[in-house]
């Protein structure tokens, strides 16, 4: 089952954060647990923080690493926003491309089936996520729905630093 | 009715095509997929503008709309094959859709060639007679293997 949803105000404080970073581009692929920033992402309305963050939505989690990464090559900071199912998908790009051009690209990335009691095809990527980021060694952390902003500098802290892929693990839906 | 199907006028190889490509758009940044097609544009020309895909098979456009995005003041070309555009065809609305100029160059030798020699699509049906039926429908990229012609 979903787990409570924290409220869009998590994922505008997410999104500000991004910009306040230096984000001009965000990409990526749905997920109901990242329903809140998908719908800032496509219709930002009045708020001007987030006019700079250009969103483009992409078919398939693999494709948004590859647009992602083509912006980092030009110098841009993108964002990728997905759900976990997608790690195999976009598991090719990270490890052909990312890891071996050392192009690091954030992912935000939903975590379905994280407690082993969502829909059964979250079941066994769920249980398994953690363990597959460790093993390409992109560094992780999970989203503090209290501290958004806390959240998104660690994980680009951690991005820098380690100059891989870093992953921030959205457990709650925002 | 669907169009009828009409052979090409021509054939071009794929070093014809990097060629021309190269006259053509000298400034262009270039990002190559994967085997033979990033090697022939390495051998024509290996220049700081070039992304040479050693992997990411079917990448090449999505890489490239990030650096069109990014830099929408150059011309950016993503160099692709059949076989490479066929395992991500999605990139064909995503790239249409993007409000860019970018410009996806599509050779298609009906094969995955530097693999042995493979078809992309199941024997005898070569990949070519589908391109001329995905192509024959209104779309941002018709004539693919044609895109770059000699003048």
């Amino acid at each position: 089952m979903h787990t409570t949803t924290v409220g869009s105000t998590t994922a505008r404080d997410l999104l500000h954060s991004l910009v306040d970073h230096g984000y001009t581009l965000a990409t990526g692929v749905p997920c109901s647990l990242l329903n809140g920033a998908f719908r800032l992402l496509e219709e930002p309305g009045d708020d001007a923080r987030l006019a700079g963050l250009r969103y483009v939505p992409a078919p398939r989690e693999d494709s948004a690493v590859g647009i992602a990464s083509g912006a980092v090559v030009a110098g841009e900071r993108a964002v990728v926003l997905m759900q976990n199912s997608g790690l195999g998908y976009r598991l090719n790009v990270i490890t052909s491309f990312n890891l071996i051009y050392d192009v690091p690209v954030l992912l935000i990335v939903s975590w379905r089936g994280h407690d082993g009691n969502d829909a059964v095809e979250h079941d066994v990527i769920g249980a398994e996520l953690l363990r597959l980021l460790d093993l390409f060694r992109l560094p992780h952390t999970v989203l503090d729905p209290a501290d958004p902003a806390g959240s998104v500098s660690t994980a680009i802290d951690q991005m820098d630093k380690e100059q891989r892929c870093g992953v921030l693990i959205v457990r709650e839906g925002i | 009715m669907p169009a009828p199907l009409l052979a090409p006028a021509f054939e071009l190889s794929l070093s014809e095509v990097v060629r021309e490509m190269l006259v053509r758009h000298p400034d262009a940044l270039i990002v190559s997929t994967c085997g033979f097609t990033s090697r022939e544009l390495f051998n024509a020309a290996d220049r700081p503008e070039n992304f040479y895909l050693v992997g990411s098979m079917g990448m090449s456009a999505p890489v490239a709309l990030g650096l069109a995005l990014a830099r929408p003041e150059r011309t950016v070309i993503a160099l692709d094959g059949d076989g490479s555009l066929l395992m991500n065809l999605s990139v064909l609305p995503l790239v249409a859709a993007s409000g860019t100029r970018l410009l996806h160059v599509v050779v298609d030798n009906g094969m995955h060639e530097s693999t042995g020699g493979s078809p992309p699509c199941s024997a005898p049906t070569s990949s070519r007679w589908h391109w001329r039926r995905v192509t024959a429908a209104p779309s941002a990229s018709r004539r693919p293997p044609n895109s770059v012609r000699p003048n």
